[in-house]
């Protein structure tokens, strides 16, 4: 399995989360989720589903939030 | 993985141990910075503890009922000892909090509650440290653990990373690590589950 | 027959023995660090040097 690795070339990915937010700067993330849960869907309907700036909190709630066992959040909007 | 730990103490490349062995009374070895910290912080504090243990270890007051002096003595120094010990270790907790430029968020979830059928244990496994299912994440990148749980209180440990940090049901903590080498790190629930 | 007071023990003894304790205790100390510490530092060290070439040697 080295071998094969060392013979492909190397692939460059870049790995992304979301980062510090000063507003969370405690060990307690609970609310950081929360926010961007709501932040999230406050932009989609300000600014609609295509609206690009909100994919920053689609992004920021799907890494933290947990998945929840099914029926807590509607189907669509599991994290 | 299993072999003696003074004969794996001694050997050169000794940094392999990321499971407990028998009869360990040290950590395990190290595998991130923040475990780094943690562990020099101990040894340094483990320099003074030495020094004073064995000082005052009954050669110096065996003649003393009473003196008020050496009282005043040994209350006010250790008292100034735990000051000296306090800075350095709030420095290091306070450092062990930040997580600022995560690459990776993993996230933990607590459950109860699994076992393993005795028929499938041989003598010298792993037992309930191991899993079926390892989670894999890359070295040296900065990794976000976002540690929960569904019932009850957990805890989510990796002694080799220095990762200790309750899994509570209803608020995500956050830790972080990042894994200087490669090597398969054991950890365990470490509260006592609901507790 | 009366027997001398016994003072002074304590005087002529201290010294010797805040000394014995005091050497013991630093000396203990400072075998701690530098036979258990520092190897142990040095060998976490050696380990992750090697690491390091092995990775550059692998990268070039």
């Amino acid at each position: 399995m080295a071998e094969a690795a060392a013979e492909e070339k190397p692939v460059k990915r870049i790995l992304q989360t979301v980062g510090f937010d000063a507003r969370f700067p405690n060990t307690n993330q609970t609310r950081h989720c929360f926010q961007s849960y709501i932040d999230y869907h406050k932009c989609v309907n300000a600014k609609g589903e295509d609206f690009a700036p909100c994919k920053q909190f689609f992004r920021a709630y799907k890494s933290l939030c947990p998945k929840r066992e099914a029926g807590k959040f509607p189907a669509s909007l599991e994290p | 993985m299993c072999s003696n730990y003074l004969v794996r103490l001694n050997s050169t490349p000794s940094i392999l141990l990321d499971a407990p062995a028998p009869w360990q009374i040290g950590f395990q070895d190290v595998a991130s910075p923040g475990f780094e910290g943690i562990v020099s912080l101990h040894d340094s504090i483990m320099f003074y503890l030495i020094l004073i243990l064995v000082t005052k270890s009954g050669i110096v007051y065996k003649y003393l009922n009473h003196g008020t002096l050496i009282e005043l003595i040994w209350t006010i120094s250790p008292a100034l000892v735990l000051i000296a010990i306090a800075f350095p270790s709030f420095k290091l907790l306070y450092t062990l909090d930040e997580v600022i430029d995560p690459a990776l968020t993993v996230k933990v979830t607590g459950h109860q509650c699994y076992m393993v059928p005795e028929s499938d244990l041989e003598e010298g496994q792993l037992r309930l440290l191991d899993v079926d299912n390892r989670l894999m994440v890359p070295v040296n990148t900065h990794i976000r653990f976002i540690v929960t749980s569904t019932d009850v209180l957990h805890d989510f440990a990796v002694p080799s990373l220095g990762i200790k940090i309750d899994a509570t049901p209803g608020r995500l903590n956050q830790t972080s690590a990042l894994i200087e080498r490669t090597g398969v790190f054991y950890g365990q629930c470490s509260e006592l589950c609901g507790v | 027959m009366p027997v001398a007071a016994i003072t002074g023990k304590l005087r002529r003894k201290i010294w010797t023995d805040l000394g014995t304790s005091l050497g013991l205790g630093i000396s203990s100390a400072y075998a701690y660090w530098y036979f258990y510490y520092i190897p142990s530092v040095r060998r976490k060290q050696e380990f992750y040097l090697k690491l390091e070439k092995e990775n550059l040697e692998r990268a070039s």
